[in-house]
């Protein structure tokens, strides 16, 4: 009945100026608490943060690293601390109900540094996406 | 688990504020390239193959270079100005931020799909120091709802932030 279906820990970063900036040239986010000091500084921060959508676009790396692209039902975020610059973020999860479709993971993101919890959420995938993930991972299979 | 509202101003604010809900935002009819994805997929440090080469996603039994799973946020923000919105609704985009995001796939979507975007506002008010937005977004390839997403925004007062 249980399926110890080991999720594995994603690591990204460091983030850079230079990907944000990039990130909200693809994105369209051009939010400047991403792009400009001065207007970091006006909402409090020290300097610039980064996209919560750019951490989250690491989530998705990380998960379809074990779960191929077209078996995930859903992703969700809720963005609970800024990402400063220099970030290493470590992305772990553990699967809380799996059924027959479809099963459940929750994840957090937290900076390597300091602990801090940057993304709560919750990603769906296909219960059988986890099964056949017994062996090498990648999407080759 | 919401804060009562704790002065006159944050009343009138979130009272304005629950007059949006409901609101329809511009839709926008997106034309998803190889290229755009390609760009999305390499600024995120994606290197799976199958994002940058068609025969690798091919080989994979998809019928074009698929978009990563948040890629659907490039096509729901304006048209390069993500704030846009929220600046015509009247609210200070100084003190905004990204709360929460999900996404709700149905099927993939592909390079060369023609994907429509409907918005709207379906939730709106305060919560303690902060006032929200949430938007639900829809994803359309002709008649086929590939995704929807929903986007949580907070908006700081300038005032909570001294």
């Amino acid at each position: 009945m249980t399926d110890h279906f080991l999720v594995p820990i994603g690591r990204f970063g460091p983030v850079t100026r230079s990907m944000l900036s990039e990130y909200a040239q693809a994105s369209g986010d051009n939010n400047p608490l991403h792009l400009s000091d001065a207007a970091a500084q006006l909402a409090g921060h020290r300097e610039v943060i980064a996209q919560g959508m750019l951490s989250m676009a690491f989530v998705g790396r990380w998960v379809t690293s074990w779960c191929p692209l077209d078996q995930i039902h859903s992703l969700s975020s809720r963005f609970t601390a800024p990402t400063p610059l220099g970030s290493h973020l470590i992305c772990e999860g553990h699967v809380t109900c799996k059924e027959q479709e479809s099963a459940k993971i929750v994840y957090t993101v937290t900076t390597e540094m300091n602990n801090v919890v940057t993304i709560r959420g919750t990603v769906v995938v296909s219960s059988s996406a986890l099964e056949r993930r017994s062996g090498p991972t990648g999407l080759d299979s | 688990m919401f804060a009562l509202p704790t002065s006159e101003r944050s009343i009138e604010m979130s009272t304005e504020l629950t007059h949006f809900i409901g609101r329809q935002l511009e839709g926008f009819d997106r034309q998803v390239t190889r290229e755009i994805v390609g760009e999305f997929a390499s600024v995120i440090g994606e290197n799976d193959p199958m994002y940058f080469d068609v025969a690798v996603a091919r080989e994979l039994g998809m019928k074009d270079i698929p978009a990563p799973p948040t890629f659907l946020i490039t096509l729901e923000i304006d048209n390069r100005d993500s704030l846009r919105f929220i600046r015509e609704l009247g609210l200070d985009t100084a003190m905004v931020l990204h709360g929460e995001q999900a996404f709700h796939f149905r099927s993939l979507v592909y390079a060369g799909d023609a994907i429509q975007v409907h918005r709207r506002i379906i939730d709106a008010g305060s919560k303690g120091a902060m006032t929200y937005l949430v938007t639900l977004n829809t994803f359309q390839r002709g008649d086929d709802m590939v995704a929807t997403s929903e986007c949580t925004w907070l908006i700081k007062s300038r005032q909570d932030s001294r």
